[in-house]
């Protein structure tokens, strides 16, 4: 039920499904960027109800308006709701003012898989860059989340030039 | 987490039920977008249980060592429900149903996290769909690293989930140098 919550399982069973999600695919991917299109869409499916979720507990159904609220929303809240600590750091680009870092140093989703050499561009936190670019869609801010390696995950949040900043 | 007090059995790191459940739930969807067939999607969630299944036989082994050696199903049973299923789903199990002397019996899963949050179409259950086929599908791979040969199905029934595992045979002939006792 949706008040309940706090229910845990074991990281490994969480790793060992991960992993098989990973595999299966890579199996029906050509290039890396299809399996990140891919993992991204798994997440983006696991956001949208996310969202929903973590607004009526933790929020009373009042959903942020602003974008920094929203940033700041899921840097904390959401990432204690769905790994249990808070990500690393936000930060918004020098270069372009509708790009926001979010950074995580090991994102857990990486903790257990090893990327394989010839496919070293590979970053399985494209899952969780799912997850946040469909919360962010669910709270109408339109914008495209990617994963890249940069000191540990960074998540690039390019949000439509259309949107107010701040 | 600050001083490691409560490194109690297994020792294991947990994490959020429901990115659990909902990430199962996004790759069943996917399954079904891909496979169109209700009972294809079954099978693949069969194969990757097993999967995943022999690779947590081997976590559970070294994290566990106080689990004695199985020598028959009501004890394969028995580590199951006590140890295996609270471990790894975090819910209880009991066994029941024992027919065919003792060669297959029922598990029956409370509060499967699998579950939780998740409402599958009349439809799919009636064209062969079996949601939680991924862990009669672990059973069954967990049990064949360990040379249990069983068959394995799962089954919703309200709010529990129901798994039947019948016997087959024990695998003697790959048995690795030095296990044998």
């Amino acid at each position: 039920s949706l008040s309940r919550g706090k229910a845990e399982v074991n990281l490994s069973t969480f790793a060992v499904l991960f992993s098989e999600m990973v595999r299966y695919a890579q199996n029906r991917s050509e290039t890396v960027t299809d399996i990140h299109d891919k993992l991204a869409s798994y997440g983006k499916q696991v956001g949208y109800r996310m969202f929903d979720i973590i607004t009526l507990r933790e929020k009373g159904y009042k959903r942020e308006t602003k974008l920094l609220g929203i940033l700041m929303f899921i840097k904390s809240t959401v990432w204690k709701n769905l790994f249990g600590k808070e990500a690393d750091k936000l930060e918004r680009s020098n270069d372009d003012q509708c790009t926001y870092l979010l950074i995580e140093k090991d994102p857990m989703v990486n903790t257990f898989i090893s990327v394989p050499k010839d496919k070293g561009v590979l970053n399985c936190a494209a899952f969780v860059a799912g997850i946040v670019e469909a919360i962010l869609e669910s709270a109408s801010f339109t914008c495209k989340v990617t994963a890249h390696w940069h000191s540990g995950t960074a998540y690039v949040i390019q949000f439509d030039e259309s949107l107010p900043t701040m | 987490m600050s001083k490691n007090a409560k490194q109690n059995l297994a020792d294991s790191k947990k994490m959020s039920a429901e990115l659990f459940c909902l990430t199962y739930g996004s790759l069943v969807t996917e399954l079904l977008r891909d496979y169109e067939d209700p009972k294809e999607v079954t099978m693949q969630l069969d194969k990757m249980g097993f999967n995943m299944g022999t690779r947590l036989a081997d976590d559970f082994l070294a994290k566990n060592s106080n689990v004695p050696r199985c020598t028959d199903c009501r004890q394969i049973a028995e580590v199951l429900c006590k140890n295996a299923i609270p471990c790894y789903l975090g819910t209880t199990a009991n066994s029941s149903n024992w027919v065919g002397g003792d060669r297959e019996f029922t598990i029956v899963i409370e509060n499967n996290p699998l579950n939780e949050l998740v409402q599958v179409p009349p439809n799919l259950l009636a064209a062969g769909l079996s949601y939680s086929q991924v862990i009669a599908g672990a059973i069954r791979g967990a049990l064949e690293a360990v040379h249990f040969k069983v068959y394995a199905t799962a089954m919703e029934n309200g709010a529990n989930t129901e798994i039947r595992i019948r016997f087959d045979s024990v695998l003697k002939d790959n048995l690795p140098a030095g296990e044998d006792d």
